[in-house]
């Protein structure tokens, strides 16, 4: 919720979606944007200090980690 | 609901008012009401409490001690694992695995007995392909044990007929919010009359306020603070409306609708079923992934391109993805309720059929 609250102050258009699962077991939500928004949210993700599991680039039907820096 | 949460701003036991009155007379009568729904033979010790998961662990907590030994099974949901795994309860635990088909015997639970053996602790029904276990038939086990059964009933209440007195409950654990048709925020946790616990929660109770332990008297002993007065009044209406309809109408229109789906997909390219196979031992839920496909994928499309609601993943059951070899993956849940219709088991057909061709091209 925090982290749709701060995607939202930086104008980033997400949708909230399951995690894929291939990403990890563990039960979580992830949101999906857009690559060209991918500095805003990094910059909501530092500004709103989310705890953030991974940004990830999806690849056909993989989904590939996307360095954070 | 709306019509306590208006009618009744006052809290029960706690003075002689009208609407104090109206209160505790709602909550006595739901005592009452749900004693009388699962054979309950004393309705003090009917307690309402946030829900089966705190049920649960007002159970395990309040009637073990460090160093007893536990028999489950491997399809428990985490509300008990978490709980019978924790290190403060110190309590060791041995499963037996059950395939749905072998009859349930004395003798599975016996060779997992020790010395400290003081009870069995069972989920009714799995909630990730709906295995059914005989539940009458492990009463008779743990009588025979002279172990204390405790049923985690979260899945079960309200779709399959339970009476504590018949199937030898110690404990019966019991969510609000699903088959009982009430809101969130209330379960129940029914104590057989032998039974006594230790309460996991101290503080006000409106009795005996002048002593600093909690009363030795049921309900207060395990019911400090608050009730949760609107809640209760809606698991009021829920167990009524119930008896109004009759379990097996609904056990019966949840199974119709869960045979449609199962039908409408298992032959589809790429789909993998899991529920039981044996009828009499499940409950109307499957669930169900595609070779090669991720099973959030899945929940995704059925949510975003047909507002279907569907569970995905573990389930809070990691235990029984590992028995059925689905972990760490998981699986996608379907669970039709009394509500839905024959129409929408088809557009999750059509759902199914058409994220399949969309994942070919």
């Amino acid at each position: 919720m925090r982290a749709e609250d701060f995607f939202h102050a930086e104008d980033v258009k997400f949708r909230p979606i399951l995690k894929p699962r291939k990403i990890g077991s563990a039960c979580r939500m992830a949101l999906k944007f857009k690559e060209d928004d991918l500095d805003a949210a990094k910059k909501a993700v530092e500004t709103g200090k989310l705890e953030l599991l991974a940004f990830y680039r999806r690849d056909d039907l993989h989904w590939i980690k996307i360095d954070q820096d | 609901m709306e019509r306590a949460m208006k009618a009744i701003g006052e809290n029960p036991g706690r003075g002689s008012s009208k609407g104090v009155h109206k209160a505790e007379r709602l909550i006595y009568e739901t005592r009452l009401l749900t004693a009388k729904f699962f054979g309950a033979e004393d309705t003090a010790k009917v307690i309402f409490t946030p829900g089966c998961t705190y049920s649960l662990n007002m159970a395990l907590r309040g009637f073990l001690k460090k160093g007893d030994h536990v028999i489950s099974t491997g399809r428990m949901h985490n509300a008990l694992a978490r709980t019978l795994y924790d290190k403060r309860l110190g309590v060791n635990l041995s499963t037996i695995e059950w395939d749905g088909k072998t009859p349930m015997t004395t003798e599975i639970f016996k060779i997992k007995m020790t010395g400290n053996t003081r009870a069995i602790v069972v989920n009714h029904a799995s909630n990730v392909d709906g295995l059914l276990f005989p539940l009458r038939e492990i009463g008779k086990i743990a009588r025979e044990l002279g172990l204390i059964l405790i049923v985690d009933a979260a899945q079960t209440a309200g779709l399959v007929a339970i009476d504590m007195k018949r199937d030898n409950i110690g404990m019966l654990c019991v969510s609000g919010h699903k088959g009982l048709m009430g809101p969130s925020g209330i379960g129940l946790l029914i104590l057989a009359p032998s039974i006594d616990i230790n309460p996991l929660v101290s503080g006000g109770t409106g009795s005996f306020s002048d002593e600093m332990e909690m009363p030795k008297s049921y309900p207060d002993r395990l019911e400090a603070g608050t009730p949760n007065i609107i809640g209760i009044a809606g698991l009021n209406a829920g167990i009524s409306f119930l008896q109004k309809i009759g379990l097996r109408k609904i056990f019966e229109h949840e199974k119709t609708l869960c045979n449609e789906a199962v039908k409408g997909v298992e032959k589809l390219p790429g789909v993998e079923i899991f529920r039981q196979k044996s009828a009499s031992r499940r409950m109307p839920l499957f669930s169900f992934t595609i070779k090669g496909c991720d099973p959030a994928d899945i929940g995704n499309y059925l949510e975003e391109s047909f507002g279907i609601a569907s569970r995905v993943g573990l389930h809070c059951a990691p235990h029984s993805h590992k028995e059925i070899g689905t972990f760490p993956l998981g699986l996608v849940r379907i669970s039709p309720g009394y509500f839905n219709k024959k129409s929408e088991i088809k557009l999750f057909v059509k759902a199914v059929t058409e994220f399949i061709k969309e994942q070919k091209s």
